[in-house]
Formats: C-alpha cells, structure tokens, sequence
C-alpha cells in the first residue's frame, strides 16, 4: 500500500509575522503544522496495523528548501521517503493551486492508495486543500477524521464528524483522508530515526518534473483567489498590567466568581 | 444583467435550516441592495424522500427567488464529492455570480470541491462579504492566525465561492447575536429588518432535479457508508470559564485547573495550543478554529491571547488574564490583567479555596 502524507512547515503559532506591503506571510523557518504531525502519526499507524513492510509512506511538502527540515523530521518519525515541491513557480499559490502542484507531485509519484491531510493549517487556516486535492484526481474524500479503525483482514474505515452526527466510510482507494488530531496521538522520533533520516536524501520536485510542465498552471498566476488587501487587527488596552503578590490576585479572581456567578 | 447568488441550504438532523444557512440568506438580502436585480437560489442535496417537499420549507427559506433540491439514493449520508457534483449541476444550470455555503464539516468540505471542478476560487470562514454592483463579491476574513483581516477577491473566475463562519451575520429574523457587532453592523442590521419586511411574504419557487444520474458510477464516492451516532456532546461553557493556555508546562498541570474550575463551578477551556498537543479535546477550544463562548467571566491563564484566540470571545465578557508577559495581546483586551505566574496565582487559589474561605 502506498501512503501520501501532506505536511506544511508553518510559523510556530504567536511567532507570525506578516509583511504589510505584500500582505503575505514572512516565512523564517517554522515547524511542521501540527495537525500533519497527527496525519503522520495516522500513516503510521495503518502501516503498523497492516503489517508494516508491505505499506510505504511518503511525506510530501511544498514550500521553500528550508521545509526540507520537516521532511527530516517526518523521515526521523517514520516515514519512508521525503519529498519537496519546490521553486519559485510555486510562490503564492493559494487552495487551488496549491493542491494542484500536489495533485501533480502524486502523479509524478505513480499515485497512491491513500493520500493523508491535516485538518487544516495553523497560518492559511482553510482546511480546504484535501478537498480540492480529491476533486482534481476525481477521488473520494472523506475529512474531519475523528477515527481510524483497521480490522483484523484490513479493511479500513474512518469515521467523520458532521453536523450533529457521526458517519463512517469503508475506505475505497484511491482516496483522500483529512484528519483531526482524535485520529491519531502523534508520533515521537526515534533516535535510530534521527540516524536515519540524517543520512537520507529529499527528493526535490520543480515545475519541469511535472506532466503539466507550464509554469502559468502553478503559484501566483493560477491561482483563482487574490489577497486585495491586509489589514492589521489592533486592540485597545483596557487596563494597566496589574503586578501585586500571588495571594492578593487569588483574592481577585475569587472576589470576581462571586460577582459573576 | 442579472446577477445571482446561490446559497447551500443544510438542515439540522433535528429539523430545521442550520442557523448559519438563515445567515448566509440574511446576508445574501443585504447584499443584494448594493447590487439590485440579484437573484437568489438556494441548493439543497438530499435522500430519496427525506426533502418533504414546498410544504416543509420553513418561513426560513423566504427571500428567496428559488430553491433547487437535487435528490438521489446516493445522498442519504454526506459524501463530499458526489455532493460537490450535484451543487456542480446546480451552478451549471444556474451560472450564479456566488456560491456560498455555511462553515459546517459540510459547508467546508463542498465549498472548496465545488471550486475545483469549476477551477475557480474558494475562500474559506468568512466573516464579513461586500459586493459591487458588478456582482464582485469582496470576500473577508481572519488571516495568519487571525491577526490580520485579509480580503480576497475572485477576479477571473466564476463563481466567486465562500464558506462563511457560523455566527456572525445576522438572519432576517434577527436570530443572530446583534449585540457583538460593532455599530456600523447594528445599522446594517437595521436595514435587514426593512428588506425582511419586504420580502417577508415571498415564497420561494421549488425546482426538483432527480440527481442519481451524476454520480451513478463516480469513482469519487464512497460505496459504504452509514450513521454510526451523534456527535461528541454538546458541551457548553456557561457563565464561568476557565481558560488554560501554552504556560501550562505539561498535561499533568491541568488538573490543578480542573480542580479550580470544578470548585469554582467554571468551565474548564483552552487556546489552540492545547488542543494541538491533544490534552484537551476541540470541543472545549476558544477561537477561530474552536468555538466561540459567551460566558459572563474568562479567567485566562498562561494565554498570549493570539487574535485566534480573541476572535472566539464575544463582547461583555469580563476577563481576567493572568500572564508573565505583560504584553502579551491578552493583556490589552483584559478588564483585569494579572501580570504574574499563573502556577503561583493557581497555587495561591488552590490554597484559598481549601481554606474555604472563597466563594
């Protein structure tokens, strides 16, 4: 079985910031989106249900040469092989785009049985990438993954979170995934992880790697959605930090319940 | 000439529009007045049968010009592809300007796989639209973990799709929560009531399409699927809540929160932080990626206060941060901002209540 796990390096949350001018994201390294460490850690636990040897994970990212560290990283985790889309063809790309240079990566690939997402990514937020991902390759997507269960012959079945009921799906390949962090507790690297990874190589993908060649189908120029405009959200202070001893701020919040409550 | 929206109506497994489809109807009256002759469709995709019929569609559905319902077996249970085919059809035949769905797990999913089979954009949680005259619908919403507003545009394609976050635009009704809007919004607001009294008596046209022929043999569908229960349990916060935060050093240090909060009769809560380490479940998230709460008092301790986080506070809350970093974002929205360690103010608490002399 071939596993396609999509990870993003995103900013560490709180540790964002944005370029005014450009009303784009100034990237200086980061971690890998912590909701595709829990798509990691799913892949990892289908592989280990099925029997391990048979089912190979590739982790594929797209984003600058720094998110190589992230494939590292997913390599020091578990995963098989690395791979990086990467170039400045691919700058600016927003939900379409971007999932259709992953859609092309997965091609270049030779496919996959089951392509796993994040839910959503802590700095583009959308949540939309798997879904359109599934529709450019016209296969099915299941998303807000809250289970993932393998019986004992192999089957596979994920259950989602809709609104106000939960349904499974039997997994029919190909297909999308796009899980929630219930699905699957992440994965710690190893030390013979690390080792490994260290000595491992990640593979890079350019536009000229892909069947769709055309560097207008990529970034900026395709993509269907612009950013107008970047406004800075500011908030007021109400009040002067308070400094006073720890017993006298219980006082505080105590006296506060009982006005409250 | 004509311009039209088209809105994804959902209905609740309880009976019922979900509140953000009155919304985004609500929504879509208001901005029909800045582009006059704007159509407005609504698409719904259901079961064989479970779509009573144009007796069953609530008052709710008034103000629009039409409804399209696109009914197969295959719709029984959600299925995001098959779906997005049918609201394909739908959008085929009626070439809206918009397309616009609710910020459900549904919404969510439709929205943007509609967008790729049309190659056009999807921009997702909305929470604010404009649109011209030229049918160009402005398209806003948090960015980079809500610390800015970015507004975005479709400019070449169409329709211009957008999934809207829950809560935020009121219904013709007035359903919505109007009281944490700023001031130009109560105006609008205002001007809701007008059209709703307008329109109030149209009832819209039913256009029934038997859809099993679209996804017959699709090979994006799932071939098994059922019902397996409910959702997690509503939880709700009520008038007290306790919020943690990324100062909490370790799983183990919550339950010197949880013990506060049992006493104290408060909910306990948390930033995105402490859902993406897994220690508390995204039910009990304040935020953007959350939920948004309205208790009467928020304790927060160790929360920076990011704008992801502000974003899922409504107005009139009284908070109390407590936070050794004194500007920290949080620290400027507080009614009372506590610059100090949360495990000393936490302990000295803990020491209180045990004292009984609290509360």
């Amino acid at each position: 079985m071939k596993i396609i796990v999509c990870i993003k390096q995103v900013p560490l949350i709180g540790y964002m910031a944005v370029d005014e001018k450009s009303g784009t994201l100034i990237r200086s390294g980061g971690v890998m989106n912590p909701c595709d460490s829990h798509a990691l850690a799913a892949a990892l636990f289908i592989k280990n249900r099925l029997g391990g040897s048979d089912a190979e994970i590739t982790a594929l990212s797209m984003g600058a040469p720094a998110a190589a560290n992230i494939l590292k990283e997913a390599l020091a985790i578990g995963a098989d092989k690395g791979v990086l889309i990467s170039g400045g063809e691919f700058r600016g790309s927003d939900v379409y785009a971007t999932a259709y240079a992953l859609a092309q990566a997965v091609g270049r690939l030779g496919g996959a049985d089951l392509i796993l997402c994040g839910r959503q990514t802590a700095d583009g937020d959308t949540g939309q990438v798997p879904f359109s991902l599934a529709a450019q390759l016209g296969i099915p997507v299941v998303g807000w993954v809250k289970k993932i269960e393998v019986k004992p012959d192999g089957r596979l079945y994920f259950t989602q979170e809709l609104s106000g009921v939960s349904a499974e799906v039997k997994a029919r390949f190909p297909m999308v995934a796009a899980v929630s962090e219930q699905a699957a507790p992440r994965a710690a690297a190893s030390l013979k992880g690390f080792l490994k990874a260290a000595e491992s190589k990640i593979s890079v993908f350019g536009v000229s790697d892909f069947s769709d060649a055309s560097a207008e189908h990529y970034g900026f120029v395709a993509s269907p959605t612009k950013v107008k405009k970047i406004r800075a959200l500011i908030y007021g202070a109400k009040s002067a930090p308070i400094v006073e001893p720890p017993e006298k701020s219980a006082e505080r919040i105590a006296a506060a319940v009982k006005k409250f409550l | 000439m004509k311009k039209s929206i088209l809105i994804y109506l959902q209905f609740s497994v309880f009976g019922g529009l979900l509140p953000v489809c009155s919304e985004l109807i609500g929504e879509a009256l208001r901005l029909k007045k800045a582009a006059k002759n704007t159509r407005i469709y609504g698409v719904i995709i259901a079961g064989n049968g479970t779509f009573g019929g144009s007796e069953k569609l609530s008052e709710e559905l008034n103000g629009l010009d039409a409804v399209y319902v696109y009914e197969g077996a295959e719709f029984q249970i959600f299925d995001a592809l098959p779906y997005a085919v049918a609201v394909k059809a739908c959008v085929e035949e009626l070439r809206p300007d918009v397309f616009l769905a609710g910020g459900t797990p549904e919404g969510r999913a439709v929205a943007p796989a509609t967008a790729a089979f049309l190659k056009t954009g999807a921009t997702a949680d909305c929470t604010a639209f404009e649109m011209n005259g030229d049918g160009e619908l402005l398209q806003i919403r948090p960015a980079f973990g809500g610390q800015t507003l970015a507004e975005i545009v479709t400019p070449m394609s169409r329709p211009q799709i957008a999934t809207a976050r829950a809560g935020v635009f009121a219904t013709v009704f007035g359903g919505a929560d109007l009281t944490r809007r700023s001031e130009i919004r109560r105006e609008e607001a205002d001007a809701f009531a007008a059209v709703s009294e307008k329109t109030g008596v149209k009832r819209p046209i039913v256009v029934r399409r038997r859809a099993d022929a679209v996804t017959a043999n699709a090979e994006c569908k799932f071939l098994e699927k059922r019902i397996i229960g409910g959702a997690e349990e509503e939880f709700s916060e009520g008038d007290a809540v306790i919020a943690v935060g990324g100062g909490l050093r370790g799983k183990e240090d919550l339950e010197i929160f949880r013990n506060i909060s049992e006493k104290f009769g408060a909910a306990l809560m948390c930033s995105r932080m402490i859902t993406e380490r897994g220690w508390l479940p995204r039910s009990r998230q304040i935020g953007l990626s959350g939920r948004t709460v309205s208790p009467r008092l928020l304790i927060a301790f160790g929360i920076s206060g990011s704008a992801e986080f502000l974003s899922g506070i409504k107005k009139n809350v009284h908070i109390i941060a407590v936070n050794n970093n004194p500007d920290a974002p949080v620290m400027r929205i507080a009614d009372e901002a506590i610059a100090g360690d949360m495990y000393a103010v936490a302990a000295a608490l803990a020491a209180k209540i045990e004292n009984g002399r609290s509360v």
